[in-house]
């Protein structure tokens, strides 16, 4: 047993800090690991994370303290562990608008193993510069949600955790399960991507690593707007709605200068509809027949490509080309035959669906079956709604979603997720592919339970997402 | 379908008539059990009062005789004699958000709302009661008199069921302006008006108050019953309770004749002037912040949940936190309890990664559902504030009152304020930054219905004030004599 040990770490460790030389660039050895030593492999892995960073990051070990854990014997051992939504938005909200980036970054600290030593925060005076020193002067790229609460999570990625995510990432969609070739051995793609090329949120933080790993080069990757999205002015926008959903539209404070930026961007995204037909006009002549990657939420993928077919092109693109369509657009309800329509616009065999979040490296893609598989650096937990505590690794279970990513090197990769999803922990799909997968059918928690018809003399957070539903529904009519 | 036999049955009663036939089931979400009610849509058209001059048998009774039938009703729904308000109690402790303890004594509180002496202050204060028993005339300068009387509507109440007292107050309400009431219950609790509608008909099957009101149940938002009710042939105004779902819905139905008038979801807040504290009246100041945050389990708008705290050492703020808490756990248990179920997941996240930002907050309690308090070190409260529930209150440090008063609005309903000494400069720049009512810390939960509500005068609201003008041709000439 000691002799065996030993290997098995170092498998483990070569898993989840180099995993593209691990699987060798090929979907079908990441499908292709035996259960057994894959279960080995993660809890290895798992081990060799929680020691690295139990009383490193701050905030992981105030929890692991409180929760008396100091080892990992078993997977579910780091349940207690796991972070959930409000972790990354437990800072006052109000440090941003005092313009107190000083606190914020020791906030920040708490969440990371980076070195943040040399950031100067005491000299920022906008999220934006704030952003910017931090990419300047740390290995982080933080990633920001977009606030429709009216707070913004703040999620510590470093470069080399989005770099390997979307190495993973372009392996996973632009392969075939089967295929023996290397993913890093293959041509570049033409990248398409409907908004702007640089921004703090998620979708927009990837396209660094997407320009390097996927377009390789600057030429390949096209944006509708080549610039960057003010992260001040994303959230003024949500804050804004949030507050004149609860009614306090006069307490959101605005520096002028900052309102005048939001009217910029508001022209801006109006010119969106023109400004995306003289993209697809452009992009239609001068990639035609190419191979292109697009990774978009869905209904920014089906109204690029109904814009497109409007004007006239059709089958634009290589039929293999890359199309992966990512969910999320809240209360967006999928029109009629969308997946056509995106499909006769951009000319391709299959239409990509994507399961993922900002948190972590999750890029489950659905298989012909209808299943989202799981990767094997991902260590899927399906825990009891109510108690929290895991369900049985067996069988099919439905609860609550939640994760481990190991590739999560310098922040803690324990997330819990609003989803409630179905995990075949036994079945083999009849895709072939090996690993676990979750049912087509992922819901979300918060939609759940709502217009039970009691009535109450409270105003409560329901009432007023409830209200923030209704003003963003009357604004996208 | 399979009935279980021992679902509770929520009768409808329209107009003294008590109607348990053609019963559908209602599935209560979350908690509450199911329960049985005859299906709406077969009586749709017999619940409301379409002739409005159906309403005349009112005004053959004297404003004291309503008094009277109120005061005899009141003593009725003792619940330990009253087998309709056991059952509702009974109910109550599965639907109602709150413990057993707090649903007994809410149960057991009812029928003061009745009370003589209450009711008479209602009439005093709340309406001017001579517009109730005739005309009140006045004398103009131009030489007309001017004659006005209050005169009842026909109206929809769809009350809160977080407590028991909104079904007894649109009641009390109604009749006192000799109104026509339909009172849809929530699901929240489903039973209060029921019972209380059901013991009306057993004082007075006849009588016109009883025969004013109507108590059903249907799903908020039924398009098919709403449509059809929420006419103004049907009704002049809807008093709704709750939050954007439950009024959404209504919104749509209003038009020129049919008024709403909305009892908006509310938050509340108390104000301490710590600074001017010594020990012992912070621990009076505790003990009473301690019952504004912990009565009914914080499940009323009158609760406090953000706790202004004004003073110049910030480091007292935990002091005064740390004795709230305890004074919290001391409380008796027929005002409050642990919670009913634990903290609501979205609260108990909030609080745990609270409790990890030591640089920001500090956390008192809040580890298995006996409350908790949290102490902001900036200025400001938490964001997750309208998630407070359960015993769980905020306390804010601030400099200067101008400091608490930003973060008002038009939510706010209740400013708890301790010493009484700061009331006068509270009273004023609260109102105008949104409060509508100001009580000595301690007492929040225990409001007084003689007076405005929410900002509204409830009484003269519900009534439709008409006016006699008399003309004296030798003080005021018509227009055909100016010719």
């Amino acid at each position: 047993v000691a002799t065996a040990d030993a290997p098995a770490l170092s498998a483990a460790k070569r898993m989840v800090d180099d995993p593209l030389e691990f699987f060798a660039g090929s979907l079908t050895r990441i499908e292709q690991m035996d259960r057994a030593e894959l279960q080995q492999l993660q809890l290895e892995a798992l081990r060799a994370r929680f020691e690295a960073l139990r009383d490193r990051v701050g905030t992981l070990k105030k929890l692991a303290d409180r929760q008396r854990v100091d080892t990992i014997g078993a997977l579910d051992d780091v349940v207690p562990l796991l972070f959930d939504h409000a972790i990354y938005k437990s800072y006052p909200s109000r440090l941003i608008l005092d313009r107190n980036f000083v606190h914020l970054t020791s906030w920040l600290r708490r969440l990371t193993m980076c070195d943040l030593g040399r950031v100067n925060a005491a000299g920022c005076e906008s999220l934006d510069e704030w952003l910017a020193e931090l990419d300047a002067h740390t290995e982080l790229r933080v990633a920001h949600t977009s606030g429709t609460s009216g707070t913004i999570s703040f999620l510590p990625w470093s470069v080399t955790e989005l770099e390997t995510f979307i190495g993973l990432l372009a392996v996973v969609f632009t392969q075939e399960f089967g295929d023996t070739a290397d993913w890093r051995e293959s041509a570049p793609l033409e990248v398409l991507f409907p908004y702007f090329r640089r921004g703090g949120a998620m979708a927009t933080r990837q396209n660094d690593a997407t320009e390097r790993l996927i377009a390789r080069g600057p030429d390949r990757f096209h944006a509708v707007f080549g610039g960057r999205v003010s992260s001040d002015v994303l959230y003024l926008a949500a804050r804004m709605r949030a507050a004149t959903a609860k009614g306090q539209a006069h307490t959101v404070e605005v520096a002028p200068a900052l309102l005048a930026r939001k009217d910029e961007l508001e022209q801006l995204l109006a010119a969106m509809p023109q400004r995306v037909d003289e993209f697809l006009d452009r992009q239609a002549h001068e990639l035609a027949g190419k191979r292109i990657w697009t990774l978009a939420t869905w209904n920014m993928i089906h109204q690029m490509a109904a814009s497109g077919l409007q004007r006239g092109h059709r089958n634009v693109f290589a039929p293999d080309s890359v199309v992966i369509a990512a969910g999320g657009a809240k209360g967006w309800e999928p029109p009629p035959g969308w997946q056509d329509t995106i499909r006769q616009f951009f000319g391709i065999e299959q239409l990509h669906l994507f399961y993922g979040m900002s948190e972590i490296a999750l890029a489950s893609r659905r298989c012909e079956h209808g299943h989202y598989h799981l990767s094997p650096w991902i260590v899927p937990f399906v825990l009891d709604p109510d108690t929290g505590e895991a369900l049985a690794r067996s069988g099919a279970r439905t609860g609550r979603a939640a994760y481990f990513d190991l590739l999560a090197q310098t922040r803690w990769g324990g997330f819990i997720t609003g989803d409630e999803v179905t995990l075949h922990w036994d079945e083999p799909c009849p895709c072939g592919r090996g690993t676990v997968y979750l049912d087509e059918r992922i819901a979300r928690f918060a939609d759940k339970g709502g217009g039970d018809d009691k009535v109450t003399c409270v105003a409560t957070a329901e009432a007023h997402t409830e209200a923030l539903e209704y003003l963003n529904t009357f604004e996208q009519a | 379908m399979t009935i279980a036999a021992s679902a509770t049955v929520v009768p409808l009663v329209i107009r003294g008539e008590v109607i348990e036939t053609e019963l559908i089931e209602f599935g209560a979400r979350g908690d509450g059990r199911p329960f049985l009610a005859p299906d709406p849509s077969r009586f749709v058209d017999r619940i409301p009062l379409t002739d409005p001059a159906g309403l005349s048998d009112l005004y053959a009774l004297s404003v004291d005789e309503i008094v009277d039938y109120l005061v005899e009703l009141g003593n009725r729904l003792e619940v330990d004699t009253n087998p309709h308000m056991q059952s509702a109690r009974e109910l109550s402790y599965d639907a109602a958000p709150t413990t057993q303890p707090i649903v007994d004594e809410q149960y057991r509180i009812l029928p003061a709302l009745f009370r003589r002496g209450g009711i008479e202050e209602m009439l005093a204060v709340g309406i001017d009661r001579a517009c109730l028993e005739g005309w009140v005339p006045a004398r103009l300068v131009d030489g007309r008199t001017l004659s006005v009387r209050a005169f009842g509507s026909r109206a929809v109440h769809i009350s809160a069921g977080n407590g028991t007292l909104g079904a007894a107050l649109a009641v009390i309400r109604s009749a006192l302006t000799r109104g026509d009431a339909i009172l849809k219950s929530p699901s929240n609790d489903p039973l209060t008006a029921a019972a209380i509608a059901r013991t009306m008909c057993e004082l007075d099957p006849d009588h016109p108050v009883t025969r004013h009101v109507t108590v059903a149940y249907w799903r908020g938002g039924d398009e098919t019953i709403e449509r059809r009710l929420y006419h103004p042939q049907n009704i002049e105004k809807i008093v709704a309770w709750g939050g954007f779902a439950s009024i959404k819905h209504i919104t749509r139905y209003l038009r020129p004749g049919l008024e709403l008038v909305s009892f908006d979801p509310k938050r509340s807040a108390s104000i301490i002037d710590l600074d001017a504290l010594d020990d012992d009246s912070l621990d009076d100041a505790a003990r009473r912040l301690a019952t504004d945050i912990g009565q009914l389990n914080q499940a009323a708008c009158t609760n406090a949940r953000i706790v202004f705290v004004l003073t110049s050492a910030p480091a007292r703020v935990d002091e005064l936190a740390l004795r709230t808490y305890r004074a919290m756990q001391e409380l008796p248990e027929a005002i409050s309890t642990p919670a009913k179920h634990g903290l609501s997941r979205e609260l108990q996240l909030n609080l745990d990664a609270a409790s990890l930002s030591e640089d920001f907050y500090r956390v008192i309690g809040g580890e298995h559902g006996e409350g908790a308090l949290i102490v902001s070190r900036l200025p400001a409260p938490v964001d997750f504030a309208d998630l407070l529930d359960d015993r769980v209150a905020n306390l804010v440090p601030v400099a200067t009152l101008d400091d608490a008063l930003r973060f008002f609005d038009t939510h706010t309903q209740t400013v708890g304020v301790y010493p009484e000494s700061l009331r006068d400069a509270v009273a004023g720049p609260a109102a105008l930054h949104g409060a509508q009512r100001i009580v000595t810390l301690g007492s929040a939960c225990v409001p007084s219905f003689a007076g405005p509500h929410d900002a509204i005068e409830p009484l003269r609201r519900l009534c439709r004030w008409v006016v006699q003008e008399k003309t004296d041709a030798t003080a005021h000439q018509p227009g055909y004599m100016l010719a």
